[in-house]
């Protein structure tokens, strides 16, 4: 076998399944198989470029996310903006109150597809994967105060979406203001 | 480090992020926060959810047999993908068997192109090698000598009267 694919099986595909797992998260099924078999493809291809030694699973997730953005743009005229995307993490404190209960996987699903596609990526990369931060920043190519930022808010508005479908009815406004008053 | 403090960095935090002091900083601070360590855990519920929901799918058995080949069999692999995927490849590679066929092939072309160049080379054992000026053996006398047509004593010219 020769040395070139005798690496690639031994270094590439062992993440083979995170890859899909995390392509079903960002599309649907149909698309996912489309979004992982492209991304080895290029993989393959590119292989001689990937540094030996370092994170090949965070390399297949830049592909990734560069054949995700290609598959977007052919769709659409542009990728989805997020208004007033600032680089600043706010303070919250929404986490008190008990919103996950065991039985939510669904639940849980639904409203991660219901997050604007970028705060997904970025909780996703962050929360299942792992990945630093400085990762995260180099795989969907932005800085790292806005993966900082994405994160932030992507968990802000899931934990609402879940608290918004029918578990507690606590006011966040509510909270905050007594918090504040406590401290 | 406060409550509000500890919530700014919260997410920081639970990733790790922290530089060594903040983290302890933070870790003192949840240590006499129940607020904050109950915020902590929920956050932390929230990401094993999320872990828990991504590893219910798998990928399909065909789609992993489907990549593998790739790395196996490249040619059997472009039969199930599109041709327009490989036309901005850089370049192209044979297995060793069709290369070697290939090699074999052009070896043989080019020896039997260059075989009529070979038979009339001076060095051939085929041509008799005869320095001009020499009579060359049975010939008569009176023989014409042809010699100027030899361009350089490669084939000497003679006519035998009859």
């Amino acid at each position: 076998m020769p040395r070139r694919t005798k690496e690639f099986e031994e270094i590439a595909i062992p993440h083979l399944t995170a890859v899909y797992r995390f392509a079903r998260q960002v599309s649907d099924e149909h698309r996912a198989d489309e979004l992982t078999q492209e991304t080895y493809l290029r993989a393959w291809k590119y292989f001689d470029s990937f540094r030996r030694g370092t994170n090949c699973r965070s390399w297949l997730f830049r592909i990734l996310h560069n054949v995700w953005r290609d598959h977007v743009r052919r769709q659409r005229l542009e990728l989805p903006l997020i208004e007033n995307e600032l680089a600043t993490i706010e303070p919250y404190y929404d986490w008190e109150e008990e919103f996950l209960h065991d039985e939510m996987s669904e639940r849980l699903q639904q409203a991660l597809l219901q997050l604007p596609e970028v705060y997904r990526w970025a909780i996703l990369l962050a929360d299942v994967e792992e990945l630093a931060y400085h990762e995260i920043a180099r795989i969907m190519d932005c800085p790292i105060g806005t993966v900082m930022s994405r994160i932030n808010r992507g968990r802000r508005n899931l934990a609402r979406l879940l608290r918004s479908d029918g578990s507690s009815s606590t006011c966040n406004e509510g909270t905050a203001e007594n918090f504040r008053k406590d401290a | 480090m406060d409550c509000k403090d500890f919530r700014e960095v919260l997410d920081l935090y639970v990733d790790r992020e922290l530089s060594a002091e903040a983290a302890m900083a933070a870790g003192l601070h949840l240590e006499d926060c129940a607020r904050c360590r109950k915020a902590e855990s929920e956050l932390r519920k929230m990401r094993n959810a999320l872990k828990q929901v991504a590893a219910k799918h798998e990928p399909p058995p065909e789609l992993v047999r489907e990549i593998e080949r790739v790395t196996q069999s490249r040619w059997r692999f472009l039969k199930n993908v599109s041709p327009a995927r490989w036309l901005g490849r850089d370049r192209i590679t044979l297995p060793a068997p069709v290369f070697a066929l290939l090699m074999f092939a052009f070896v043989a072309v080019t020896l039997l192109a260059i075989r009529p160049l070979w038979i009339n080379h001076p060095k051939s054992p085929a041509v008799a090698k005869q320095t001009p000026g020499d009579k060359p053996t049975g010939i008569r006398a009176d023989s014409i000598d042809l010699s100027r047509f030899d361009h350089g004593g490669r084939v000497r010219l003679t006519k035998e009267a009859r």
